[in-house]
């Protein structure tokens, strides 16, 4: 049984057709990767799922609910929650309060209870305050929580956008070219980071362009071209199927062809 | 016994000269605690800051405007006015985070100048109502449970630090709470704040809401405290006052606010003393209006503030850690 599925679904933006009834499921406890050339409609595609574009065609299913064409609130109720491919981390604000900010949706309270310090107000923010320093500590950002999120280093804001996106409570994570600007050594950690989180229980869903991380990370791979699924399968099938290298690299008879021209 | 009554005329007396000092300023440094939780969400350019005190300041006058014609003319319980003009700015602020929702930037900052106008210009023609550039006389001092609160006998001086208290704690429980994280989170990046679930819209009436009923309860101090209200009394001269305040002390921030207003506020009463001391001059060297120096002041105070330190005083970053809620635990201790 799928986790989330996406059947047919499709984007138009004027005569552009960005994604072009595209079909994919990710399953409980799996790494999937959607790969592609730049401008094949990936990043559409998480715009699709996570509630900022309006579908055009299709459906999309998450845990037995339809999201396609919600409000993002009603979808990271149910479950999906998101990094971005440039860091869009709340830069004045503590490590600790960009996670908290996470928990927004799960702390039940009010603005008068905020007001007049409830008890419902006092518990509420100490369960709060208790869930970020635990996912913090969990994925070992613990020394960090006083600090501002503009001052950490590169790859540890794209932890704390993880930790983030968790603290939603979200089953399923979907991280839009995580590796993006890191060196091999950053990357390294991000895949572990990405291993340890798969362990526990997290459905992860990665758009990348970084090979290194794509081939090592993925369970399944999905490869997109000009809005279409051109490919999918184990990393060692896609590496190996022409049509992909052909979307990649070109075709040799165009290189064949263009020599001729010369 | 004697003694005890020549040192409480003498306390009185301090509390007055303090009073007469700051209690202009007081209301102002109140209009800039309300910004300062309106600051939230303001890009980080000082260019927008100005537009967007000047509607703070519109909401001051619809509040002193509200209280003043309600107790002047209908009799109406001073706590009553009080209320209702707050609110009623507070109503007028959720209008015009309505009318700003799809709007970003400098497209904000144009609809904010445009509704100081409007309200200005109703001040000004609205003859029946507000009497215009004629202006509200007699305005009745405070009367709390057949207290009359006056100058004189220090109880407006009370009254204002009340309000300033009132205002302080307010903001500080408002903005150490879920409802401050998604403002603040929404000011630094709207985008990724949607995709943590949290309501955009919402969020922004609420702090445009907020903002504008404290500037609307301060305002509802002046016309009692200076017995006299025109058109011309919300102009961009406050504007430019709660501007520097702003810089000086910290943006976006409610202790910044705080020692701004401390510090510049009485900056216009002590300028006033340069006219003794002006006559001695030469006559070339002569100005009618010494206090008009404070605009000189601010100008440098602003160069300076953005030149070495353009976050205040005690703006940016705090070193201070983050204050946990009792009952939390760190499993790993360092």
């Amino acid at each position: 049984m799928a986790l989330l599925e996406a059947k047919g679904i499709t984007k138009k933006f004027g005569g552009l057709v960005a994604v072009d009834k595209l079909s994919f499921e990710v399953k409980q406890g799996e790494i999937v990767s959607i790969i592609g050339p730049n401008g094949a409609g990936k990043t559409t595609v998480f715009n699709m799922i996570t509630g900022i574009y309006e579908i055009d065609e299709g459906e999309i299913v998450f845990d037995n609910k339809v999201i396609s064409n919600k409000s993002p609130i009603y979808i990271v109720e149910a479950g999906i929650s998101r990094t971005f491919q440039n860091i869009r981390l709340f830069k004045q604000m503590r490590v600790i309060e960009n996670v908290m900010v996470g928990t927004h949706i799960k702390t039940n309270y009010n603005f008068f209870d905020a007001l007049f310090r409830t008890k419902r107000f006092r518990n509420e923010e100490r369960k709060a305050t208790q869930k970020a320093i635990d996912i913090l500590e969990s994925i070992d950002l613990g020394d960090y929580i006083n600090d501002y999120a503009n001052n950490l280093p590169y790859g540890l804001q794209r932890r704390l956008e993880i930790a983030r996106a968790i603290a939603t409570g979200a089953k399923l994570l979907i991280l839009d070219e995580p590796a993006a600007g890191m060196n091999p050594q950053e990357s390294e950690n991000l895949l572990n980071f990405i291993r340890s989180l798969q362990a526990k229980g997290y459905t992860i869903l990665i758009i990348e362009h970084d090979m290194n991380v794509v081939m090592n990370i993925s369970d399944r791979i999905y490869v997109m071209d000009y809005g279409k699924r051109i490919a999918n399968g184990t990393p060692s099938e896609i590496a190996s199927n022409p049509d992909v290298i052909k979307a990649y690299l070109g075709d040799a008879s165009e290189i064949l062809e263009e020599d001729d021209a010369v | 016994m004697n003694m005890k009554k020549e040192n409480k005329s003498l306390y009185t007396k301090a509390v007055i000269t303090i009073g007469q000092l700051w209690e202009n300023p007081i209301i102002k440094g109140i209009i800039l605690l309300a910004l300062a939780l309106f600051v939230y969400f303001l890009p980080k350019m000082a260019t927008l800051y100005f537009q967007r005190i000047a509607i703070m300041v519109a909401f001051y006058a619809i509040g002193a405007y509200t209280a003043v014609l309600l107790t002047t003319y209908r009799g109406t319980n001073y706590l009553v006015a009080v209320i209702l003009g707050a609110c009623l700015a507070g109503a007028f602020g959720a209008l015009l985070a309505l009318s700003t929702m799809r709007l970003s930037g400098t497209y904000v900052t144009i609809v904010t100048m445009a509704f100081f106008y409007v309200i200005s210009s109703i001040i000004l023609n609205w003859d029946s109502v507000t009497k215009g550039s004629v202006g509200v006389l007699n305005i009745p001092a405070p009367n709390l449970f057949g207290m009359k609160l006056t100058m004189k006998n220090g109880g407006i001086f009370y009254l204002i630090m009340f309000y300033a208290a009132l205002t302080i704690l307010a903001t500080q429980l408002i903005i150490n709470s879920k409802v401050g994280r998604a403002i603040k989170a929404v000011r630094d990046d709207e985008m990724a704040a949607i995709m943590m679930g949290i309501n955009n819209k919402k969020y922004k009436i609420i702090a445009y809401t907020l903002a504008a009923f404290f500037a609307g309860l301060a305002g509802t101090l002046y016309g009692p405290f200076m017995g006299y209200i025109n058109n011309a009394t919300f102009n961009y001269d406050i504007c430019i006052s709660a501007l520097v305040i702003v810089i000086l002390g910290g943006i976006g921030t409610v202790k910044g606010a705080i020692i701004g207003a401390i510090i510049i506020s009485p900056l216009g009463e002590l300028l006033r003393g340069l006219t003794t001391f002006m006559k001695g001059l030469p006559e070339w060297m002569q100005i009618s209006q010494p206090e008009q120096w404070r605009f000189v002041i601010y100008g440098m105070i602003m160069v300076i503030m953005m030149r070495f330190r353009p976050q205040g005083i005690l703006g940016g970053q705090s070193k201070l850690p983050y204050k946990m809620p009792k009952g939390v635990e760190r499993k790993v201790m360092k």
